[in-house]
């Protein structure tokens, strides 16, 4: 049959536009928009604003924990035994979960926009510094800041893990605003 | 009130917030925001955290300096709030809410003050969490951004008029 090189070449072309033009992870996306969480989020009009505050909450809280031990970590705050201050990390985990599950429903109401926004990208990687950062703090520079006698000074390297954890969730903290500002 | 409004709406720094496509105009005012927020809420939270006995080994007059932190906080935020206020005067000043959440800021703003207070003293001094002063002082503070954090998000899905033309 001579016209099935034609119809061939036509299937082959449609292919390969329908390839190119499927973001990826749209499979995800399909899936989440298609979940009831996803149409209570875009549906309600008092989910979102909530889900918001309780994503401003948690981040506070958050804050609040990772504020005092980068201070410790940095030198200030000299009054404090660092050990002292492990019973805040509940909270600070707490706060983060609180925002991270409130981001998800946020993600899950809009997966499209979240995927195709570079300010979502950044963060998303900020957010992974930040557990990098943690993991260089707990592996190397821990052991030796609970050995760290009254009035010694504190190691280089937890100096700079906390300098880094700052540096980081500010970074994590504007990525997040400014996701509103890079809807695509 | 409409003329006012419109007065500020036609400055050209309200102008140049609103309608500016520099990331600095009025993406960087939100942003510093949100960081003054977590610098007031995060700051003064891990106070009052202290207060209602959460690791209570450490002395409360070494947290001292978090109080210093809050206040950078509070003005960064005064000073972008008034911002976000002169980009849209009728947006922020036609909604009851928003004077909800400067009721609740200066609630906020006294209790942070009488905290201090609660924070001064030597080792001689009394264990501050002891008393059930201080303990309801700190959690009527958390109660306190809890809700001024409510009702600024609720801001932005409340308001009845945008711009005075609108």
């Amino acid at each position: 049959m001579h016209t099935t090189p034609e119809v061939d070449s036509a299937i082959t072309v449609v292919g390969a536009v329908t390839r190119t033009a499927t973001p990826p992870l749209d499979g995800l996306r399909v899936w989440l928009e298609g979940t009831a969480v996803s149409h209570f989020m875009n549906w309600s009009w008092w989910a979102w604003p909530t889900a918001e505050s309780l994503h401003f909450v948690g981040l506070s809280t958050l804050f609040a924990t990772v504020i005092v031990f980068d201070l410790r970590l940095l030198g200030m705050l000299p009054g404090v035994r660092p050990a002292h201050l492990e019973r805040l990390i509940p909270w600070g985990v707490g706060g983060f979960v609180l925002s991270l599950s409130t981001g998800a429903l946020f993600f899950t109401g809009i997966p499209g926009m979240y995927l195709a926004n570079p300010a979502f990208w950044v963060k998303t990687l900020l957010l992974l510094a930040a557990g990098a950062n943690l993991a260089v703090y707990q592996l190397w520079a821990r052991p030796r800041v609970a050995r760290l006698a009254a009035g010694e000074p504190m190691p280089m390297l937890a100096r700079l893990c906390g300098l880094g954890s700052l540096a980081i969730w500010t970074g994590v903290l504007v990525a997040g605003r400014l996701i509103a500002f890079y809807k695509p | 009130m409409d003329p006012l409004f419109a007065w500020v709406e036609a400055s050209w720094p309200s102008r140049w917030l609103r309608e500016s496509l520099s990331i600095f105009a009025f993406p960087m005012v939100l942003t510093l925001h949100t960081l003054g927020l977590a610098l007031l809420a995060g700051s003064s939270s891990a106070l009052c955290l202290r207060l209602l006995g959460v690791a209570r080994q450490v002395p409360v007059g070494a947290l001292a300096p978090l109080l210093s932190l809050a206040w950078c906080g509070f003005w960064l935020n005064a000073v972008t709030g008034l911002a976000l206020v002169w980009a849209y005067p009728t947006k922020a000043l036609t909604n009851l809410l928003f004077y909800g959440k400067l009721a609740l800021v200066a609630l906020g703003v006294v209790l942070l003050l009488r905290l201090r207070r609660h924070c001064a003293g030597g080792p001689a001094s009394p264990a501050p969490e002891r008393t059930r002063a201080t303990r309801r002082l700190a959690a009527l503070l958390l109660g306190t951004w809890v809700a001024a954090i409510f009702a600024g998000r609720f801001l932005a899905y409340t308001y009845q008029r945008l711009l005075v033309g609108h």
